[in-house]
């Protein structure tokens, strides 16, 4: 499945020539980072490779296509797409061209990095090279990224208004979006980010989350079916103490679409609740990684991952909860369910947990399976067709994780993607 | 006038390579409701699913004719679209696909089939809110997945009320009472009594004698090694609570 070796030489010429042609308008910070992000990811780009969340994917190839793809910097007008999102009385941001860009008035606590490339911005959008995230699409990210997007609540502040994000769709490019949410303490806020679907492209987000005290978020990450398009979506979580995270994906497939979650309970009683339904279908791939750490007391994390692969579809979850020795009181669940509706559909699943104590309440699972043959049957005895009992079946598979989405005009949108996509 | 609905002919039924049913005769005709009683591992569960038409379960030989049709010939869903009902032993769960958009589905392909329009939301809820009163099943069950956190009877309950929504004209309920309290069993025999006309006819399958003290069958059939080896009215069955099988199946 993996692709031939990257020719390594080749590749390194190419980021050395793009960092010093594109170097010009860019303050030093920003150069000096992305200088030293591709330091780094010299040193680490091979060996990574061979890991297991990567060898499995298609990332080999996306390497050796990535500068076949423009990274275009150009200033972009709605007027150029047909949108028909549903969700009214939300902000709407929208990604395009490697920027961030909006037609609405921005509140304060919404930031665009471009044109702005003050000191204090190199802090707030944390362009520094942490030791935990020298992963290749971090560094990648850091490399190619042109913008990013900071969402900063107050103190205190509670957002009633939904943000969307909405990543525009893309032809032959390659782009790297970067948003940074930090939620101060006792502050709330929703957002959905929304990418549309591109062809040809190569898409590496990277999202980087911060919770201060007794805050709450839900982020909800929908990505549209790519067509012959590799796209990450790397995600960064730092929960502190008394903290609500909800985080719910929907992947429906790319050519080569991987998640990297990492998230991190530093403080007591932070919770966190991670659900993701991919359906790669048509040869496209989904894979997914999540690691969890319960660095506090007292803290629970709820991971669900729900696959449906079909019609040559190619599936896999790595998902690994850590609890070290000297936590106490926590608790983790861990289950990954998958249905394949075709012979020629493929998953693979690995849920580990590493527990290091007894003092702790943790289960994990993993299934995978076509539909259920006595289900089937139920349906029919009553007179259902099995094309329409087969979808009662696999939407009732799904539902189990969408109904949690709590909200009803967001589990209703997700719903509408789905059934939009599985029309087609 | 009453009218053949059932005939089964000399039935071999298979699973896998094991054989279950053989052999067996049995006619039913409009306005009869047919007990079949027998030990664990006799056929019973067998029969209800091979007229139904479970995949698994393979016609050696023989036939099973329902009115004009050999049922080998029809797929699951017509067989039920034409009015054969089959109440589960163990009825499943399906999370996420409400009990109401499900009888809704199934009373509208039954419609479909027989090229009538989908009935209409406000017909459908007024039958569907009556009935479920009937079987004592709370309008909020309804909105709950499919028999998704019932309890035994509350499942069993459910089968009727599906029963009495889609009006089949062959009712056959496998093992319908068990798990069943007194209280839960006067709510499903209370169902099939609703049900029982001169158009229609049950096969009840039941392992004991108490669902028969309230729906009072005009036959009552003993089933062993995949036949009927004794046939008699409500005083067999009283026969067999009192004594067991063994005096009929170890003579």
């Amino acid at each position: 499945m993996a692709n031939q070796s990257l020719n390594q030489s080749d590749h390194m010429d190419k980021l050395q020539s793009f960092i010093e042609n594109d170097s010009r308008n860019l303050p030093d910070w920003v150069n000096q980072g992305r200088e030293s992000a591709f330091k780094n990811y010299k040193d680490i780009c091979n060996k990574q490779l061979k890991t297991a969340t990567w060898k499995n994917t298609k990332l080999n190839s996306m390497l050796d296509n990535f500068f076949e793809k423009e990274f275009t910097d150009q200033e972009t007008s709605l007027n150029q797409f047909e949108l028909d999102s549903t969700l009214e009385d939300s902000l709407r941001i929208f990604f395009h061209s490697g920027a961030f860009f909006t037609e609405e008035e921005m509140p304060s606590y919404i930031r665009f990095l471009k044109g702005n490339y003050s000191e204090e911005n190199q802090a707030i959008f944390r362009l520094e090279n942490s030791s935990e995230r020298q992963s290749i699409p971090y560094l990648l990210n850091n490399i190619i990224s042109r913008d990013a997007l900071l969402i900063e609540t107050a103190e205190n502040q509670h957002v009633e208004k939904l943000i969307h994000i909405v990543h525009l769709p893309h032809k032959n490019a390659n782009i790297a979006p970067r948003l940074n949410i930090v939620l101060a303490k006792n502050s709330s806020i929703k957002i959905i980010d929304e990418q549309l679907s591109s062809g040809d492209s190569i898409i590496n987000n990277y999202i980087d989350i911060k919770c201060e005290e007794h805050s709450s978020l839900d982020y909800y990450k929908v990505s549209h079916a790519q067509n012959d398009s590799h796209q990450i979506n790397s995600l960064n979580l730092d929960q502190e103490a008394n903290t609500n995270v909800n985080v719910f994906s929907l992947d429906l497939g790319a050519d080569s679409a991987s998640s990297l979650n990492h998230l991190k309970l530093n403080g007591e009683n932070s919770n966190v609740s991670c659900s993701t339904l991919f359906m790669p279908s048509i040869d496209r791939s989904s894979h997914h990684n999540i690691i969890i750490d319960h660095l506090s007391d007292k803290s629970s994390s709820s991971v669900n991952y729900r696959g449906i692969i079909n019609d040559h579809g190619v599936g896999s979850f790595f998902g690994k909860i850590k609890v070290t020795k000297e936590r106490r009181n926590t608790s983790a669940f861990m289950q990954n369910k998958n249905l394949l509706l075709s012979d020629d559909s493929k998953i693979s699943t690995i849920p580990i947990l590493e527990i290091y104590n007894d003092d702790t309440e943790c289960s994990h699972s993993a299934t995978s399976g076509s539909l259920d043959k006595e289900k089937l049957f139920y349906l029919k005895t009553r007179g259902i067709n099995e094309y329409d009992a087969k979808n009662f079946l696999i939407k009732s598979f799904m539902d189990e994780l969408v109904s949690q989405i709590k909200s009803r005009r967001l589990r209703e949108y997700v719903n509408g993607l789905i059934l939009g996509y599985r029309k087609d | 006038m009453m009218t053949k609905i059932l005939s089964i002919k000399d039935l071999h039924v298979d699973v896998g390579n094991t054989s279950i049913v053989n052999g067996l005769n049995l006619d039913i005709s409009s306005g009869e409701t047919h007990a079949i009683m027998g030990p664990n591992g006799s056929g019973k569960s067998t029969l209800a699913k091979t007229i139904a038409g479970h995949p698994d379960y393979k016609i050696r030989s023989g036939t099973i004719m329902y009115r004009d049709h050999d049922l080998n010939d029809l797929s699951i869903e017509e067989r039920s679209n034409l009015g054969v009902f089959l109440g589960f032993q163990y009825p499943i769960e399906i999370p996420g696909l409400s009990n109401t958009a499900f009888l809704k589905a199934a009373i509208n392909a039954k419609r479909k089939y027989h090229n009538l329009g989908d009935l209409s939301a406000s017909d459908f809820l007024v039958d569907l809110k009556e009935k479920s009163r009937m079987m004592d099943i709370e309008q909020k069950f309804l909105s709950r997945g499919v028999n998704e956190g019932f309890s035994g009877g509350e499942k069993k309950r459910n089968e009727i009320l599906q029963m009495l929504m889609l009006e089949p004209v062959l009712s056959i309920l496998d093992e319908t009472d068990s798990g069943l309290d007194i209280d839960s069993m006067k709510v499903v025999a209370s169902g099939v009594n609703a049900f029982r006309n001169e158009n229609t006819a049950s096969l009840i399958i039941t392992h004991y004698e108490r669902l028969l003290n309230y729906i009072t069958p005009d036959y009552v059939h003993v089933f062993h090694n995949g036949a009927i080896i004794k046939t008699g009215d409500i005083q067999l069955a009283r026969d067999l609570e009192e004594k067991g099988y063994e005096w009929l199946t170890n003579p």
